[in-house]
């Protein structure tokens, strides 16, 4: 009982399907050695990035990756305790309905069991998955910022994610939305960060993985980088991946962050044109 | 142009010293500060669909203020005195993101105020009859959660939030399902049907500035500064499905908004909002 | 005029009470009722402000509700959104910068139904007990009086008539039973003080809430003036009761209002003060 909402039923469940596979789903009839549907393994999805949309956030961007879709808002805030360097602070919010099964405000026990998204991080509970979430993007930022430039001062990130297509790819785009967003905001930076996530299928390394191939994934890595300057920002690596594996990950993603470093620039210089 | 530049500044600093004398002074001259006139409306776009986790999903644009709104269904047992009807839970979140009006954490005092609004705009009125949400009676019905989240606030969100309920309302689609009577469980099938809405109700909302003047679908700039808010729900044939005021407002205030609401509602092609 | 299941016409109203609590730890406090329907409001003010809410320039009016049982949820913070802006209107909050006035409402009526404990009459019955509570107060200048009563769109067949066709009809002072069964309707609020700008015509009624609604159906501009002028009606006996009922505390005999305190000489004699005050702006 919440009482700050508009209650339901103490208790609902998402619906149960007479049959337990979908037909339709795009890997129900999938075996380990397939190919990869839909697109080739070091294949991203085409990315739609602008910026600047929030007009009352001093900054933003929207991300949108064939399926998921993010929205975020920086701004500055006053901070209390004094200190030199200013603070990156980063809140992750999902909307209720942007996964396969509802996420209910402050549901605080893991969703219920087999219906969870399958994936390496959701053995947290869903409050603290948007915590370790958070972690991972302040991480990937936190080096490209110039905060000993901003003492005194917090900037918050706020990000909502709208739909949600594999939990890792999220966190992936919500790193290079989260950089666009700080350099449309104006805050000196060392340079972009931009962010993407490579998995192990059988014996395949593929690249940007949806929910349903994070699920037939065996381990993953999320690697963010700022290509300008060719340095690594965080490596975040889950799951079951050989050391040879782990490394061939992360130099497809380098080489796909060259692009998505492209695209950033891109959508950086078209807001700036608007105004 | 550096001049313009400064000029602009100093119009910023003036508006956020001194917002109310700010208003004044483009009122007086017939006009508001985006560039409106007082019975003038924002530009609305609906899209529908967008969003595929979701049973139903909207997206709405009013002026700046962005809403995205998902449905959701789950199944529940209904309440013991009311055995044949299912859940409507519609809730309105205004998250840090949209507005630096607002703080991280749980519902602020003006997402519950909407969010209870909203509720009464769609259970009040009957958008959807509870009945049609059962699967058995006394056994197990459909619960609907309609979540709302604010991606922009700029002023009018309950306009924009019921517009993006009710077309994810009517972009829903939900499972057939059937209630096994010897496992306990209720089973859905992957054939999936639409809901069957009984109205399509859309708001038209107002303010009144400095007692005298009636300015339509009010801004989030304006909004804080208005004595009066006027709120018109009509149906998809332009009929009176509730009106209030909140605040003083001589007696042909609500009759006036009325008239301009059912103005705009035939303007935006009366129920066709929530065609697409 | 068709009868109700109580007996009373559509524009009769039940019987009216106003009593002032004089509740101790509260700077004033009156209770109002519609028949069975009663409320209680408390206010007190202006009293220290918390830094976070501190206005520089007036007041803050602070209103708070609590339901007869349960927790208050997102239909109290509603309401007492709503009734504060409905009152604020009322109360010269410049006055005292800041400072803080609390105001707090308590059901003192069981609700039948657990979905929506705030029915129309009870509503009214708030706004009346908080002008009442405001004027014992003294000590927040008003600038008017707000009354307010519910009106509820009732079918004819509801209320036993032998009519072949169920109209529509529109009832004054509905009790819980009649608005669950009714087909929606709503509250009403006036605001009653003279017009600032024209000092001749006297005190005048303005509205300063409604919340008309259908639940079945639809309703026209003309439903709605005319439940606006009952209501108007209604309003005006709410605020004779209110004036007698400031007339009771002033010591002068009026057998219809109960005044707790009466008996007590020397308090009576301490807010007759503030009483004349309140007279003269009702």
């Amino acid at each position: 009982m919440d009482r700050r909402r508009i209650n339901g039923p103490e208790e609902s469940f998402a619906p149960v399907y007479e049959d337990v596979e979908d037909e339709s789903a795009p890997y129900a009839t999938w075996k380990i050695g397939e190919p990869r549907r839909g697109r080739r393994p070091e294949d991203i999805r085409p990315i739609f990035l602008k910026a600047g949309l929030i007009s009352q956030a001093n900054g933003s961007a929207y991300i949108e990756t064939e399926r998921t879709k993010i929205a975020y808002g920086p701004r500055q805030s006053k901070n209390f305790a004094y200190n030199e360097n200013g603070r990156l602070n980063v809140e992750v919010k999902f909307a209720p309905f942007s996964c396969q099964v509802r996420r209910a405000p402050l549901r605080v026990s893991p969703a219920y069991p087999g219906s969870a998204p399958s994936s390496s991080l959701s053995h947290l509970s869903q409050d603290a998955e948007d915590r370790s979430i958070a972690v991972l993007i302040q991480q990937a930022l936190v080096s490209s910022v110039r905060l000993e430039l901003l003492p005194k001062s917090v900037i918050d990130i706020f990000v909502t994610v709208i739909e949600c297509d594999g939990t890792e790819s999220c966190v992936a785009a919500a790193s290079v939305a989260a950089s666009t967003a700080l350099a449309n905001m104006g805050v000196e930076m060392l340079g972009l960060v931009v962010s993407c996530v490579a998995s192990t299928v059988g014996k395949d390394i593929w690249l940007d993985p949806t929910e349903d191939e994070a699920r037939l994934a065996s381990g993953s890595v999320i690697f963010a980088c700022m290509p300008a300057l060719g340095t690594v920002t965080n490596v975040w690596q889950t799951g079951r991946m050989l050391p040879s594996e782990t490394i061939q990950g992360m130099e497809l993603c380098q080489e796909r962050c060259t692009d998505i470093h492209q695209i950033v620039a891109q959508a950086l210089l078209e807001s700036a044109d608007d105004t | 142009m550096a001049e313009t530049k400064t000029d602009n500044l100093k119009a910023q600093i003036f508006q956020r010293l001194h917002p109310r004398i700010y208003l004044e002074r483009f009122i007086a001259e017939n006009v508001r500060p985006d560039e409106r006139e007082f019975d003038d409306w924002r530009d609305l776009s609906v899209i529908v669909g967008s969003v595929s986790t979701a049973d139903g999903s909207a997206l709405v644009r009013l002026g700046k203020t962005t809403i995205v709104c998902g449905v959701k269904a789950e199944i529940a047992e209904p309440e013991l005195d009311r055995p044949e009807e299912g859940f409507l839970v519609p809730n309105l979140d205004l998250p840090a993101l949209c507005s630096p009006k607002f703080k991280p954490g749980p519902p602020s005092e003006e997402a519950q105020v909407l969010s209870d609004r909203l509720n009464d705009a769609l259970i009040a009125s009957d958008v959807l009859p509870l009945s049609s949400l059962c699967i058995q009676p006394g056994k197990s019905v459909w619960v609907l959660y309609v979540d709302a989240t604010c991606i922009n606030y700029d002023g009018n969100a309950f306009d924009a939030a019921l517009i993006a309920m009710v077309a994810a309302l009517k972009n829903a689609t939900i499972p057939k399902a059937t209630f096994k009577e010897d496992t306990g469980r209720t089973l859905c099938s992957r054939t999936r049907t639409p809901l069957s809405l009984a109205r399509l109700p859309s708001a038209y909302s107002f303010g009144i500035f400095n007692s005298t003047h009636i300015l339509a679908d009010p801004t989030s700039f304006e909004e804080p500064l208005l004595d009066t808010t006027l709120s018109v729900v009509l149906d998809e044939d332009g009929e009176l499905v509730s009106a209030s005021q909140v605040g003083v407002a001589g007696e042909d205030a609500l009759p006036t908004c009325i008239a301009r609401a059912k103005q705009r509602h035939q303007t935006l092609g009366g129920g066709k909002i929530y065609l697409s | 005029m068709a009868p109700r299941a109580d007996g009373r016409s559509v524009s009769e109203m039940r019987s009216l009470t106003g009593i002032f609590e004089r509740l101790d730890r509260v700077d004033g406090s009156a209770s109002f009722g519609f028949g069975e329907t009663k409320a209680l409001a408390s206010v007190s003010g202006p009293i220290e402000v918390r830094l976070a809410v501190e206005q520089p320039s007036k007041a803050t009016f602070e209103v708070t509700l609590r339901p007869l049982s349960g927790i208050p949820g997102t239909e109290s913070k509603s309401l007492s959104a709503s009734l504060r802006s409905v009152l604020a209107p009322s109360l010269i909050l410049t006055r005292n910068p800041r400072t803080l006035v609390q105001l707090v409402f308590q059901s003192l009526t069981p609700s039948h139904s657990t979905h929506s404990p705030f029915y129309p009459s009870l509503v009214a019955s708030f706004i009346n007990a908080s002008t009442l509570a405001l004027l014992s107060v003294g000590s927040v200048p008003m600038s008017g009086v707000v009354c307010a009563v519910a009106v509820a769109r009732i079918r004819s067949s509801d209320l036993n008539t032998s009519q072949p066709a169920p109209t529509l009809t529109l009832v004054l002072d509905p009790t819980e039973d009649e608005s669950l069964a009714s087909e929606g309707g709503g509250c009403f609020a006036f605001i009653f003080a003279s017009d600032p700008a024209d000092a001749g015509t006297g005190v005048v009624a303005k509205l300063v809430w409604t919340d008309w609604k259908a639940a079945k159906g639809t309703f026209d501009e003309g439903e709605l003036s005319r439940a606006t002028q009952l209501a108007k009606v209604g309003a005006e006996r709410v605020r004779e009761k209110m004036k007698d009922s400031v007339r009771s505390l002033d010591g002068s005999s009026d057998t219809s209002t109960t005044l707790k305190a009466e008996d007590n000489q020397k308090e009576a004699m301490e807010v007759e003060e503030d009483v004349d005050d309140a007279k003269m702006e009702i």
